[in-house]
Protein backbone atom coordinates (compact mmCIF):
# COMPACT_ATOMS: atom_id res chain seq x y z
CA UNK A 1 0.00 0.00 0.00
CA UNK A 2 1.31 3.02 -1.12
CA UNK A 3 -0.28 6.80 0.43
CA UNK A 4 0.88 10.24 -1.30
CA UNK A 5 -0.07 13.37 0.96
CA UNK A 6 0.37 16.67 -0.84
CA UNK A 7 -2.45 18.11 2.19
CA UNK A 8 -4.94 17.19 4.29
CA UNK A 9 -7.33 17.04 1.41
CA UNK A 10 -5.33 16.18 -1.25
CA UNK A 11 -3.90 12.70 -1.20
CA UNK A 12 -3.58 9.21 -3.37
CA UNK A 13 -3.48 5.73 -1.99
CA UNK A 14 -2.28 2.96 -4.52
CA UNK A 15 -2.22 -0.76 -4.28
CA UNK A 16 0.52 -2.99 -6.18
CA UNK A 17 -2.47 -4.31 -8.30
CA UNK A 18 -2.70 -0.12 -10.15
CA UNK A 19 -0.88 0.32 -13.05
CA UNK A 20 2.33 2.39 -13.21
CA UNK A 21 0.48 4.77 -15.72
CA UNK A 22 -2.58 4.91 -13.52
CA UNK A 23 -0.26 5.71 -10.18
CA UNK A 24 1.15 8.63 -12.45
CA UNK A 25 -2.15 9.95 -13.78
CA UNK A 26 -3.52 10.07 -10.08
CA UNK A 27 -0.07 11.84 -9.41
CA UNK A 28 -0.92 14.63 -11.71
CA UNK A 29 -4.78 14.76 -11.28
CA UNK A 30 -3.97 15.33 -7.61
CA UNK A 31 -1.02 17.63 -7.98
CA UNK A 32 -3.27 19.74 -10.57
CA UNK A 33 -5.94 20.15 -8.00
CA UNK A 34 -3.29 20.78 -5.32
CA UNK A 35 -2.04 23.93 -7.22
CA UNK A 36 -5.30 25.03 -8.08
CA UNK A 37 -6.17 25.62 -4.13
CA UNK A 38 -2.68 26.32 -3.32
CA UNK A 39 -3.14 30.14 -3.47
CA UNK A 40 -5.34 29.56 -0.07
CA UNK A 41 -2.88 28.16 1.70
CA UNK A 42 -0.22 31.06 1.20
CA UNK A 43 -0.87 34.13 2.63
CA UNK A 44 2.28 34.31 4.19
CA UNK A 45 4.40 33.42 1.41
CA UNK A 46 2.76 33.68 -1.72
CA UNK A 47 4.00 32.91 -5.24
CA UNK A 48 5.87 35.51 -6.94
CA UNK A 49 3.56 36.47 -9.70
CA UNK A 50 2.71 39.65 -10.39
CA UNK A 51 -0.61 39.47 -7.89
CA UNK A 52 1.72 37.96 -4.99
CA UNK A 53 3.91 40.99 -5.77
CA UNK A 54 1.18 43.70 -6.15
CA UNK A 55 -0.78 42.38 -2.66
CA UNK A 56 2.82 41.67 -0.90
CA UNK A 57 4.16 45.34 -1.84
CA UNK A 58 0.70 46.81 -0.80
CA UNK A 59 0.63 45.06 2.50
CA UNK A 60 4.13 46.15 3.37
CA UNK A 61 2.83 49.98 2.12
CA UNK A 62 -0.50 49.99 3.98
CA UNK A 63 1.96 48.77 7.09
CA UNK A 64 4.28 51.80 6.86
CA UNK A 65 1.87 54.42 6.49
CA UNK A 66 -0.24 52.83 9.12
CA UNK A 67 2.57 52.61 12.00
CA UNK A 68 4.42 55.97 9.95
CA UNK A 69 1.01 58.74 10.08
CA UNK A 70 -1.23 57.00 12.27
CA UNK A 71 0.12 55.09 15.10
CA UNK A 72 3.57 55.66 15.28
CA UNK A 73 4.88 52.91 17.70
CA UNK A 74 7.52 54.11 20.96
CA UNK A 75 9.13 52.92 23.15
CA UNK A 76 8.81 54.95 26.79
CA UNK A 77 12.84 55.31 28.11
CA UNK A 78 12.57 57.38 31.57
CA UNK A 79 10.77 58.27 34.99
CA UNK A 80 8.82 61.54 34.07
CA UNK A 81 5.44 60.17 33.74
CA UNK A 82 5.58 57.86 37.29
CA UNK A 83 3.07 56.24 38.21
CA UNK A 84 0.39 57.01 35.11
CA UNK A 85 3.35 54.98 32.95
CA UNK A 86 6.30 53.00 34.04
CA UNK A 87 10.15 54.01 32.91
CA UNK A 88 10.45 51.26 29.98
CA UNK A 89 8.00 50.11 27.70
CA UNK A 90 6.32 49.88 24.34
CA UNK A 91 3.38 52.23 23.30
CA UNK A 92 1.77 53.61 20.46
CA UNK A 93 1.32 57.45 19.80
CA UNK A 94 -2.29 57.63 17.84
CA UNK A 95 -1.88 60.93 15.86
CA UNK A 96 -5.79 61.30 14.48
CA UNK A 97 -6.45 62.61 18.18
CA UNK A 98 -5.81 66.58 16.81
CA UNK A 99 -6.34 65.80 13.46
CA UNK A 100 -9.68 67.83 14.09
CA UNK A 101 -9.09 68.85 17.84
CA UNK A 102 -6.88 70.74 19.77
CA UNK A 103 -4.97 70.06 22.37
CA UNK A 104 -6.78 70.06 25.94
CA UNK A 105 -5.53 70.67 29.61
CA UNK A 106 -4.78 67.13 31.42
CA UNK A 107 -4.47 65.57 28.57
CA UNK A 108 -1.41 63.32 28.05
CA UNK A 109 0.55 63.89 24.63
CA UNK A 110 3.36 62.81 22.90
CA UNK A 111 5.60 65.76 21.27
CA UNK A 112 8.53 65.45 19.55
CA UNK A 113 11.49 66.62 20.99
CA UNK A 114 14.80 66.16 19.14
CA UNK A 115 14.04 65.74 14.88
CA UNK A 116 12.06 62.48 14.36
CA UNK A 117 13.25 60.19 16.73
CA UNK A 118 12.87 61.41 20.04
CA UNK A 119 9.59 62.13 21.88
CA UNK A 120 8.58 63.67 25.36
CA UNK A 121 5.15 62.17 26.89
CA UNK A 122 3.92 64.85 29.13
CA UNK A 123 0.74 65.81 30.18
CA UNK A 124 -0.73 69.50 28.67
CA UNK A 125 -1.13 71.47 32.54
CA UNK A 126 -1.64 75.12 30.68
CA UNK A 127 -2.72 76.68 27.48
CA UNK A 128 -1.61 79.74 25.62
CA UNK A 129 -2.76 83.14 27.46
CA UNK A 130 -2.51 81.13 30.95
CA UNK A 131 -0.52 81.63 34.00
CA UNK A 132 1.88 78.69 35.38
CA UNK A 133 3.73 78.52 38.84
CA UNK A 134 4.75 76.43 41.64
CA UNK A 135 4.54 76.77 44.79
CA UNK A 136 6.21 74.07 47.43
CA UNK A 137 5.27 71.62 44.63
CA UNK A 138 1.52 72.50 44.43
CA UNK A 139 0.98 73.62 40.77
CA UNK A 140 -0.71 76.87 39.90
CA UNK A 141 -2.32 77.87 36.67
CA UNK A 142 -3.76 81.30 36.73
CA UNK A 143 -3.63 81.76 40.06
CA UNK A 144 -5.30 78.62 41.31
CA UNK A 145 -4.05 75.65 43.10
CA UNK A 146 -5.02 72.37 40.92
CA UNK A 147 -5.66 69.37 41.88
CA UNK A 148 -3.78 66.46 40.10
CA UNK A 149 -5.18 63.35 41.41
CA UNK A 150 -2.29 61.36 38.98
CA UNK A 151 0.81 62.92 41.01
CA UNK A 152 2.22 60.23 43.80
CA UNK A 153 5.31 61.53 44.17
CA UNK A 154 5.87 65.39 44.84
CA UNK A 155 9.11 67.56 46.10
CA UNK A 156 9.02 71.08 47.19
CA UNK A 157 9.21 72.83 43.80
CA UNK A 158 9.88 76.62 43.27
CA UNK A 159 9.00 78.68 39.91
CA UNK A 160 7.78 81.99 39.30
CA UNK A 161 4.79 82.62 37.45
CA UNK A 162 5.13 82.99 33.89
CA UNK A 163 2.50 83.14 30.96
CA UNK A 164 2.31 80.31 28.30
CA UNK A 165 3.17 82.29 24.53
CA UNK A 166 0.51 82.02 22.03
CA UNK A 167 0.57 78.83 20.37
CA UNK A 168 2.40 76.59 23.04
CA UNK A 169 1.10 74.77 25.67
CA UNK A 170 2.70 74.03 29.02
CA UNK A 171 4.00 70.23 29.38
CA UNK A 172 4.88 68.54 32.99
CA UNK A 173 5.54 65.19 33.79
CA UNK A 174 3.51 63.41 36.24
CA UNK A 175 6.25 62.37 38.39
CA UNK A 176 7.30 65.73 40.46
CA UNK A 177 9.55 63.36 43.38
CA UNK A 178 12.48 64.34 41.12
CA UNK A 179 14.63 67.82 41.65
CA UNK A 180 13.20 70.47 39.28
CA UNK A 181 16.13 71.10 37.55
CA UNK A 182 16.20 66.93 36.30
CA UNK A 183 12.99 67.06 35.23
CA UNK A 184 12.09 68.41 31.69
CA UNK A 185 9.39 70.76 31.38
CA UNK A 186 7.96 74.02 30.07
CA UNK A 187 6.17 75.72 27.07
CA UNK A 188 6.38 74.16 23.55
CA UNK A 189 4.96 74.91 20.25
CA UNK A 190 1.61 72.93 19.53
CA UNK A 191 2.93 72.03 16.13
CA UNK A 192 5.07 70.36 18.02
CA UNK A 193 2.44 67.86 19.69
CA UNK A 194 1.87 64.79 17.58
CA UNK A 195 -0.52 62.70 19.39
CA UNK A 196 -1.62 61.20 22.30
CA UNK A 197 -0.34 57.71 23.77
CA UNK A 198 -2.61 55.03 22.39
CA UNK A 199 -2.95 53.58 26.46
CA UNK B 1 49.43 45.30 -27.94
CA UNK B 2 45.23 45.33 -28.09
CA UNK B 3 45.24 43.78 -24.55
CA UNK B 4 47.47 46.29 -23.16
CA UNK B 5 46.00 49.26 -24.67
CA UNK B 6 42.38 48.03 -23.52
CA UNK B 7 43.63 47.40 -20.20
CA UNK B 8 45.10 50.75 -20.38
CA UNK B 9 41.73 52.75 -21.14
CA UNK B 10 39.73 50.75 -18.83
CA UNK B 11 42.39 51.78 -16.16
CA UNK B 12 42.55 55.38 -16.98
CA UNK B 13 38.61 55.40 -17.40
CA UNK B 14 38.85 53.92 -13.36
CA UNK B 15 40.92 56.52 -12.49
CA UNK B 16 38.88 59.44 -14.39
CA UNK B 17 35.64 58.30 -12.44
CA UNK B 18 37.12 57.78 -8.92
CA UNK B 19 38.69 61.32 -9.41
CA UNK B 20 35.49 62.41 -10.36
CA UNK B 21 33.49 60.92 -7.37
CA UNK B 22 36.18 62.11 -4.87
CA UNK B 23 36.69 65.94 -6.28
CA UNK B 24 33.16 66.71 -7.27
CA UNK B 25 31.37 66.05 -3.72
CA UNK B 26 28.32 68.19 -3.43
CA UNK B 27 28.05 70.43 -1.01
CA UNK B 28 25.65 68.43 1.13
CA UNK B 29 28.07 65.89 1.08
CA UNK B 30 31.16 68.04 2.25
CA UNK B 31 29.02 69.10 4.94
CA UNK B 32 28.33 66.02 6.23
CA UNK B 33 31.74 65.22 5.99
CA UNK B 34 32.33 68.25 8.04
CA UNK B 35 29.80 67.09 10.64
CA UNK B 36 31.39 63.77 10.65
CA UNK B 37 34.85 64.86 11.23
CA UNK B 38 33.72 66.86 14.07
CA UNK B 39 31.34 64.12 15.54
CA UNK B 40 34.74 61.88 15.29
CA UNK B 41 37.03 64.45 17.26
CA UNK B 42 34.56 64.68 20.36
CA UNK B 43 33.87 61.18 20.24
CA UNK B 44 36.11 59.30 22.56
CA UNK B 45 36.64 55.50 23.22
CA UNK B 46 37.54 53.59 26.41
CA UNK B 47 41.53 53.84 26.85
CA UNK B 48 42.05 56.49 23.98
CA UNK B 49 45.41 56.84 23.28
CA UNK B 50 47.29 60.42 24.75
CA UNK B 51 49.05 60.66 21.07
CA UNK B 52 45.14 59.89 19.60
CA UNK B 53 43.61 62.86 22.03
CA UNK B 54 46.61 65.39 20.99
CA UNK B 55 45.67 64.60 17.37
CA UNK B 56 41.96 65.36 17.96
CA UNK B 57 42.44 68.94 19.42
CA UNK B 58 45.03 69.09 16.42
CA UNK B 59 42.18 68.22 13.86
CA UNK B 60 39.32 70.05 15.63
CA UNK B 61 39.78 73.69 14.90
CA UNK B 62 40.00 73.22 11.46
CA UNK B 63 36.03 72.69 11.52
CA UNK B 64 35.37 76.05 12.47
CA UNK B 65 35.34 79.47 11.35
CA UNK B 66 37.42 82.19 12.69
CA UNK B 67 35.34 82.99 15.12
CA UNK B 68 32.24 80.71 16.27
CA UNK B 69 29.52 81.74 18.06
CA UNK B 70 28.14 78.48 20.65
CA UNK B 71 24.72 78.96 22.28
CA UNK B 72 23.90 76.23 24.68
CA UNK B 73 20.89 76.85 26.97
CA UNK B 74 22.22 78.81 29.51
CA UNK B 75 25.61 76.87 29.77
CA UNK B 76 28.50 79.04 30.76
CA UNK B 77 30.01 77.33 27.56
CA UNK B 78 27.97 79.85 25.62
CA UNK B 79 29.81 82.72 23.99
CA UNK B 80 31.96 83.74 20.85
CA UNK B 81 34.90 81.47 20.54
CA UNK B 82 38.69 81.34 18.54
CA UNK B 83 38.85 77.28 16.85
CA UNK B 84 41.89 77.01 18.89
CA UNK B 85 39.62 77.98 22.71
CA UNK B 86 37.18 75.39 21.42
CA UNK B 87 39.63 72.47 20.96
CA UNK B 88 41.26 73.31 24.26
CA UNK B 89 37.77 73.56 26.25
CA UNK B 90 36.80 70.45 24.15
CA UNK B 91 39.89 68.86 25.46
CA UNK B 92 39.06 69.54 28.48
CA UNK B 93 35.43 68.40 28.82
CA UNK B 94 36.89 65.03 26.84
CA UNK B 95 39.40 64.89 29.66
CA UNK B 96 36.23 64.34 31.67
CA UNK B 97 34.77 61.21 30.57
CA UNK B 98 35.98 57.62 29.90
CA UNK B 99 33.96 57.73 26.99
CA UNK B 100 31.95 59.89 25.18
CA UNK B 101 30.24 59.18 21.63
CA UNK B 102 28.52 62.28 19.65
CA UNK B 103 26.17 61.48 16.94
CA UNK B 104 24.27 63.19 14.64
CA UNK B 105 20.98 61.98 12.69
CA UNK B 106 17.85 63.63 10.85
CA UNK B 107 19.97 66.01 9.19
CA UNK B 108 18.70 68.94 6.88
CA UNK B 109 20.17 70.76 5.08
CA UNK B 110 19.46 74.59 3.72
CA UNK B 111 21.47 76.84 1.42
CA UNK B 112 20.42 80.20 1.92
CA UNK B 113 22.91 81.73 -0.53
CA UNK B 114 25.68 79.59 -2.16
CA UNK B 115 28.44 80.00 0.13
CA UNK B 116 26.27 79.65 3.46
CA UNK B 117 24.43 76.82 4.78
CA UNK B 118 21.99 75.91 7.73
CA UNK B 119 21.87 72.70 8.79
CA UNK B 120 19.55 71.41 11.72
CA UNK B 121 19.79 67.84 13.18
CA UNK B 122 19.53 65.74 16.32
CA UNK B 123 22.85 65.73 18.41
CA UNK B 124 22.89 62.67 20.64
CA UNK B 125 25.65 62.72 23.02
CA UNK B 126 26.45 59.54 25.41
CA UNK B 127 28.78 58.68 27.42
CA UNK B 128 30.37 57.76 30.99
CA UNK B 129 32.08 60.16 33.21
CA UNK B 130 35.29 59.09 35.09
CA UNK B 131 33.27 59.11 38.47
CA UNK B 132 30.61 57.01 36.84
CA UNK B 133 27.66 58.69 35.75
CA UNK B 134 26.49 58.33 32.61
CA UNK B 135 24.65 60.54 29.94
CA UNK B 136 22.62 60.55 27.14
CA UNK B 137 21.31 63.22 25.75
CA UNK B 138 19.57 64.19 22.50
CA UNK B 139 19.24 67.67 21.67
CA UNK B 140 18.01 69.49 18.42
CA UNK B 141 20.66 71.58 16.99
CA UNK B 142 21.04 74.33 14.33
CA UNK B 143 24.64 74.73 12.79
CA UNK B 144 25.38 77.62 10.26
CA UNK B 145 28.58 76.90 7.92
CA UNK B 146 30.56 78.96 5.71
CA UNK B 147 32.28 78.02 2.39
CA UNK B 148 35.72 79.03 2.84
CA UNK B 149 38.60 78.23 0.32
CA UNK B 150 36.23 75.26 -0.45
CA UNK B 151 35.57 73.85 2.94
CA UNK B 152 32.43 74.24 5.27
CA UNK B 153 33.42 75.85 8.17
CA UNK B 154 31.06 76.09 11.49
CA UNK B 155 31.01 79.66 12.37
CA UNK B 156 27.63 79.68 14.94
CA UNK B 157 26.24 76.40 16.63
CA UNK B 158 23.49 76.39 18.97
CA UNK B 159 21.13 74.21 20.95
CA UNK B 160 17.47 74.66 20.06
CA UNK B 161 15.14 75.43 23.12
CA UNK B 162 12.06 73.30 22.36
CA UNK B 163 10.97 73.80 26.33
CA UNK B 164 11.09 76.73 27.49
CA UNK B 165 10.81 76.92 31.16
Amino acid sequence: MVKVVFSENHWIQSNHHMEFKEIKDKLFDAWAEYKKTAHKRSFWLPDLSLFGVIRMATIAGATLLFFSYICRPAFINGGSMKPTYSTTGLNFCWKPAFWFKEPRRGQVVVAKYAGERIMLLKRIVALAGDTVEFKNGILLVNGVEQEEPYVKYREAWNLPERRVEKGNVYLVGDNRGMPINAHKFGQISTQRIIGVPLW
Amino acid sequence: MVKKLLAGSLLVAVAIAAWLIIMNDSDEKRIIKTLSGLTDCVSKHSGEKTSVMLFKSQILPGYFDDMCILKIDDSHLSGAYTPESISSNMTRIRSFFKEISLNFYDTKISFPSPDKAVVTMTGHLTGTLKRGNRINESRELKAELRKSNGKWLVYNLEVQEILKK
